[in-house]
């Protein structure tokens, strides 16, 4: 046949590659800890009693999981959201999209004391409803906005980061009002952190992301199409403007619900998308997944960092993704700049 | 048969085109010529549906276009637009876009063996890994011709397929396209911008002014009296061994007859 | 209710018991020999309660010693410093789970934990958490609920896990029987005034608090402060206008204070407080949380500025004895 399968080899062994390393974080994850990253440990992990693997179930396993699935959300969503857009600057945090989803959240959370009176069950799934709710009039206001044939991608990042000092600036507003003691509640929706992991709520985001990841293979190559134009996507059949529209929604979704019970964790769902293409080039059938792929790497290395760089404190993750990303993200600007 | 009947395009409020009347037949490459803004895009991207229509008819053969979704008129028409914005897709990622029109995301033997005798015929081997904004102007536009084709559609838009193009790249796109509407009987609609491709290349001649139609004419049959309407400048059109030869506005020798040129002036 | 009846009994049955805590937490306990405290204050608590011997374990915040909490002062040192550290300390931080976990403690304590954090922490580490308090705005569950009796019932809480009835009553005992005491005493009326008050950090004069504790035992207002509740920060200009006769300044905020006054001269003349001299330093009112038994030494030290003859020496000494067991120089910077 044509040499298609070498080039797709490539593509495949990357592929590849990628999986491995979460494998191995994974593995890096549970080890890591009060000690720092103690190898030996890898055989107590299997203990079924004992201090240990208390431990290693009710802090480590819910961490890793978590960090593998925020992730992976994070990631997918802001490549989904830089192939509709055409905007490689964009996602969640830089779209001002997560800054919403927390605002919604914190109003859930206080405005309703949503713990207090309700089942867990029942006051996550409000959290989680008014972090959509919120996050998509942030969505629809930069989908009408990138309408704008003449908008610059930078500008609509800049927009994007207004929209997220916005919404920023409320949530700091209902904490000042909020009842005192949760000092920490600021600061949590500032910098994402993974320590309140539970299954219920690393279910709810997996189940949400398997349904992304299986729907994308029925569209993926719409991506593709729309990164020709246009005009020649439509000419190809493709609804450009619900392409845009459901796929945002779908993106701001994932990255909502992450929000809504980790806080806000930045430049994962930026950077993720990025190294994909870095390597495999634009092709969406690669993109998609690899850039889920990349995102739980990213956030599960971030993980590791912030629980053993300052032992025995553990840092919110989303400094560490901030500090780590922020450098990052100046240096793909400056390489548009000097592009242009 | 393409049947086009008083057809009328505007968005918001601007007209774009009015009054267009056309019958286009199988195995013919019409090529649209015209001043700027007359509309020649517009027509094409009418026809595709990209752009909406204000009032009139379109129809192949007994499928009407005009009422139906963009969904269902893509699927006989290819269509290649005048822009096609820099991606790192390789070019068999481009190529794999036009099957999925109809395969979605697996690809069928079918699908294979149609982009497999695209590369053969296209001589692409040698970049199918490469991205295509790697690749120069003159490969992109043999990448995005056979895209179209691979669409198998029965009607194929070009929108200035070789506008920036070097002459040798220029004929070979021309020769494949005219070979290609000849053999897989398409019907294929051209805007082109260079008027001796358009009067060498073409069976039919669609002249656009002003958003009409000013005539719609067999390429053999085409005068110099039309082009300088079509225009609004003088120009002399003469023939030699069958084929035609357009220079527009004046001379800028002085003295014709020392003219070392050995042309027959025969005009029409 | 009854199926609470019959929990309760099996409980027993089974050599656990029950407790509810400050945040009306059922919380179930089986063994109190080892124990460890969260957040601001409830180290304090459990010093109060003479408890001190069963901590595993400690946190960073706890280690300064410093004279502005004089629980730290009669803390075996040696004792505490060979302790694991937990956490940082702080209020609303959360402490180091694993180490927590690898410590297997009987009962964790806290204070100014929020009811999310606390349940965090006691599914994650499988312990009992049983939350204190302090009373409004420091961490009660309610905003109206006194600091001191709040303290009471933490206290009691305490007695009931730790088996410590009779030290309890002890503390409880000596505190209505000073509340009694000073209620007696008639302050005259005069506008008042109290800054420096800690809270969350160190601040200046223009930090206050509506329900300053050792005015409530001597059912003083403070007026400056008159539909808040809580801490407060005050304005300069409004203070001017309320122009205190008296001032009574907190002695953990002292430094800031004096820098203060310093480059606000020109302001604080204008203060009758200032003109007249009549600025008085009261014993440190909250440093990690609140020093519940300066607030009766300063109930005594502000009766005696308003003329009433009073030793406070001996007031101290007393107060002192009672609650930490010894009478200690604190030094107070």
């Amino acid at each position: 046949m044509y040499s298609k399968h070498l080039y797709s080899k490539k593509r495949f062994f990357i592929a590849i590659l990628l999986l491995c390393i979460t494998i191995s974080l994974i593995w890096i994850s549970l080890i890591s800890g009060n000690n720092g990253i103690v190898f030996s440990d890898t055989f107590k992990l299997l203990e079924a009693k004992g201090s240990f693997s208390i431990i290693v179930f009710e802090i480590r396993v819910p961490r890793t999981l978590a960090a593998f699935v925020v992730g992976a959300s994070l990631g997918l969503s802001g490549a989904m959201m830089q192939a509709v857009l055409k905007n490689p600057l964009a996602s969640p945090f830089t779209l001002g999209i997560s800054q919403a989803s927390a605002f919604g959240a914190s109003f859930a959370i206080i405005v309703f004391q949503s713990y207090s009176s309700t089942s867990s069950y029942e006051a996550g799934f409000i959290t989680a409803l008014f972090a959509f709710a919120s996050s998509m009039i942030c969505t629809l206001l930069i989908v009408s906005l990138g309408k704008r044939a003449n908008m610059s991608a930078e500008s609509l990042i800049l927009f994007g980061v207004a929209l997220g000092a916005f919404f920023s600036a409320f949530t700091m507003l209902l904490q000042y009002f909020a009842d005192d003691i949760d000092a920490a509640a600021t600061l949590f929706w500032t910098f994402g952190d993974l320590s309140k992991a539970s299954m219920s709520t690393i279910l709810a985001i997996g189940l949400v992301l398997l349904i992304c990841l299986f729907s994308y293979f029925k569209i993926f190559w719409k991506f593709d199409a729309l990164m020709l134009g246009e005009d020649s996507a439509k000419s190809l059949g493709i609804n450009t403007q619900n392409l845009r529209l459901g796929s945002m929604i779908v993106a701001s979704f994932l990255s909502a619900i992450s929000v809504c019970f980790f806080g806000i964790i930045g430049f994962v769902g930026l950077i993720a998308p990025h190294i994909v293409r870095l390597f495999i080039g634009s092709s969406h059938k690669y993109v998609l997944p690899l850039s889920a792929l990349s995102g739980a790497i990213l956030l599960l290395l971030a993980d590791i960092v912030s629980r053993t760089i300052l032992l025995p404190i553990t840092i919110p993750v989303g400094i560490i993704t901030s500090m780590l990303g922020a450098p990052l993200f100046l240096y793909f600007l400056y390489k548009r700049s000097s592009r242009c | 048969m393409l049947k086009i009947t008083n057809l009328h395009v505007k968005v918001k409020k601007k007209t774009l085109l009015t009054n267009i009347n056309l019958e286009l037949k199988l195995k013919d490459l019409n090529i649209i010529i015209g001043p700027n803004g007359a509309g020649k895009s517009t027509l094409l991207k009418s026809l595709v549906k990209v752009i909406d229509i204000h009032k009139g008819n379109i129809s192949l053969d007994e499928i009407e276009f005009t009422t139906a979704s963009i969904n269902s008129v893509s699927k006989y028409i290819a269509y290649m637009a005048q822009f096609n914005q820099n991606s790192n897709l390789t070019t068999l990622d481009v190529l794999e876009i036009s099957r999925r029109k109809y395969s979605g995301f697996s690809l069928r033997e079918h699908d294979h063996k149609l982009i497999e005798n695209s590369i053969n015929e296209f001589a692409l081997q040698k970049f199918l890994n490469r991205d295509i904004d790697t690749l120069s102007g003159g490969e992109r536009q043999k990448i995005f011709l056979a895209a179209a084709i691979l669409q198998e559609p029965k009607i194929l838009l070009l929108d200035e397929p070789i506008s920036h193009l070097d002459p040798k790249n220029q004929i070979e796109m021309l020769e494949l396209i005219r070979n290609k509407t000849k053999e897989k009987e398409f019907i294929t609609i051209t805007v082109l911008h260079d008027l001796q491709n358009a009067l060498h290349y073409a069976d039919k001649i669609i002249m656009l002014k002003n958003k009409e139609i000013l005539y719609f004419e067999n390429s053999l049959n085409i005068t110099q009296k039309m082009i300088s309407k079509l225009f609004d400048t003088t120009c002399k059109l003469f023939w030699q061994e069958g084929h035609p030869f357009l220079f527009l506005g004046h001379s800028h020798h002085n003295n014709t007859n020392n003219h070392s040129h050995k042309k027959e002036t025969n005009d029409t | 209710m009854r199926l609470l009846f019959l929990i309760i009994l099996l409980a027993l049955t089974l050599n656990a018991k029950i407790f509810v805590d400050m945040y009306d937490r059922e919380v179930e306990i089986t063994d109190n020999n080892k124990i460890v405290c969260l957040g601001p204050g409830t180290l304090r608590l459990i010093t109060y309660m003479q408890l001190e011997k069963k901590l595993i374990g400690i946190e960073k915040k706890e280690l300064r010693f410093s004279p502005n909490s004089a629980y730290s002062l009669v803390l075996d040192k040696k004792f505490i410093k060979s302790l694991p550290i937990v956490g940082q300390g702080g209020p609303g931080k959360m402490p180091n789970l694993e180490t927590l976990i690898s410590l297997k403690p009987d009962v964790i304590f806290t204070s100014i934990l929020s009811p999310k954090q606390v349940a965090l922490i006691q599914e994650k580490t499988k312990t009992p958490v049983i939350a204190l308090s302090y009373g409004s705005n420091y961490g009660g569950k309610n905003n109206k609920e006194d600091k001191i009796e709040a303290v009471k019932k933490s206290m009691l809480l305490i007695a009931q896990i730790m088996d410590k009835q009779n030290r309890a009553d002890e503390l409880i005992t000596f505190m209505n029987k000073q509340k009694e005491a000073l209620k007696k005493i008639t302050i005259d009326d005069k506008a008042i005034y109290v800054g420096g008050v800690a809270y969350k950090g160190l601040h200046g004069i223009t930090s206050t608090e509506s329900d300053y504790p050792a005015f409530k035992l001597l059912n003083i207002k403070n007026p400056i402060l008159q539909n808040h509740i809580g801490h407060a920060f005050v304005n300069k200009e409004t203070l001017l206008s309320f122009n205190p006769e008296i001032i009574f300044l907190d002695l953990v905020s002292r430094k800031i204070i004096l820098e203060e006054i310093e480059k606000n001269k020109a302001i604080y003349k204008h203060i009758q407080a200032f003109k007249n001299s009549n600025i008085y330093w009261l014993y440190p009112s909250n440093f990690y949380n609140t020093n519940i038994e300066n607030i009766y030494i300063n109930s005594w030290l502000i009766a005696s500025h308003f003329g009433k003859d009073i030793d406070i020496k001996k007031v101290k000494e007393r107060v002192y004895k009672k609650f930490l067991g010894k009478d200690i120089n604190t030094n107070v910077q």
